[in-house]
């Protein structure tokens, strides 16, 4: 009986050192680990606040497009600081527009890396393409809120047309 | 005695399940860790600062140089005669906007033809703008990662 018991003791013993041994052998992959997925959780979160600036500026947009259909049938209604501030928007629009094309198709691009990373467990650069992919997004971002900045301008420079003076966005 | 065999075999069971479960889950935990964390680096809050800070690599393509526009070359070459004639005179896309800025002369009433035609041209012109708009903000929702390309914890 003491030899069984004297076993058991002994396996026990030998499984729990085995456990702490594991733990210590691999902490450098579980920290890179984690810092993947803190960053992946970075670029998760990115991509909602882009997904919300492009809602938003569609939903500007919208409010713009019906504000110049009303103006269409007013034109001798607009006075001159509303015609100013056409025909600045559309410079500034057509810049906009321009600086957008550069930044298309980039981040699909990084679909085929992010797969070849995952499948070698490259985890340095699974999070250098996710920082890579972080830069295009907060870019994004800010040209979104400009963007929105700028429909805002609008919205409130032409609201006075037409009868309409209330808050379009809602 | 018994009763020492029995406890000993529940905790020999413990360790089993928490030896298996450990190594069939590769449990991963979110720790604080920062780039910088990965060369096995204690993190500071320094660091912690620096890698909060993402700096653009490449700055915005903006261009500065004044836009001619559309409104600006009609205002140019357009002289005070009825938009009739105008319209005679011009392609078939521009036979459109006549068109238009005819049916809106009408509406304002004005007898500013010029203003009128002005004003007109640069609506359409801002409501063009805003339909490319749309377009690119479509292209920018599609230009994104697959869902399947986000690490989770767990994860591979």
């Amino acid at each position: 009986m003491r030899k069984i018991i004297l076993m058991m003791t002994m396996v026990m013993l030998i499984s729990s050192t085995t456990i702490v041994a594991q733990n210590q052998l691999r902490p450098k992959e579980n920290r890179i680990r984690s810092a993947v997925v803190m960053t992946s959780k970075d670029v998760g979160r990115s991509r909602i606040m882009v997904k919300d600036g492009i809602r938003i500026s569609r939903e500007k947009t919208y409010v713009v497009q019906q504000q110049l259909k009303r103006l269409q049938s007013n034109l001798d209604g607009l006075t001159p600081e509303q015609l100013m501030l056409i025909k600045k928007s559309i410079q500034e629009i057509r810049i906009y527009q321009e600086g957008s094309d550069a930044y298309l198709g980039r981040i699909t691009d990084y679909n085929g890396r992010i797969r070849k990373a995952r499948e070698d467990k490259d985890y340095e650069t699974l999070i250098q393409v996710y920082n890579e992919i972080l830069v295009l997004q907060k870019h994004r971002i800010e040209r979104l809120d400009r963007y929105n900045s700028l429909m805002d301008r609008l919205i409130k420079g032409l609201s006075n047309i037409g009868g309409s003076d209330g808050d379009f966005t809602s | 005695m018994k009763k020492d065999i029995v406890i000993l075999l529940v905790g020999l069971l413990l360790t089993m399940l928490l030896v298996v479960g450990c190594k069939e889950r590769q449990v991963t935990k979110v720790m604080d860790v920062t780039i910088n964390g990965i060369t096995g680096e204690e993190v500071t809050a320094d660091d912690q600062k620096e890698s909060e800070k993402i700096e653009p690599k490449e700055a915005t393509s903006t261009s500065e140089e004044e836009t001619i526009t559309q409104y600006e070359s009609v205002e140019n070459s357009n002289e005070p005669e009825a938009p009739s004639t105008k319209a005679s005179e011009l392609d078939e896309p521009s036979n459109e906007v006549i068109d238009e800025k005819k049916e809106t002369v009408i509406i304002a009433k004005s007898e500013n033809m010029e203003d009128i035609d002005e004003r007109a041209l640069m609506l359409k012109e801002l409501d063009e703008l805003l339909e490319d708009v749309l377009t690119t903000l479509d292209a920018v929702e599609e230009d994104d990662l697959s869902d399947d390309n986000m690490f989770d914890e767990g994860g591979d």
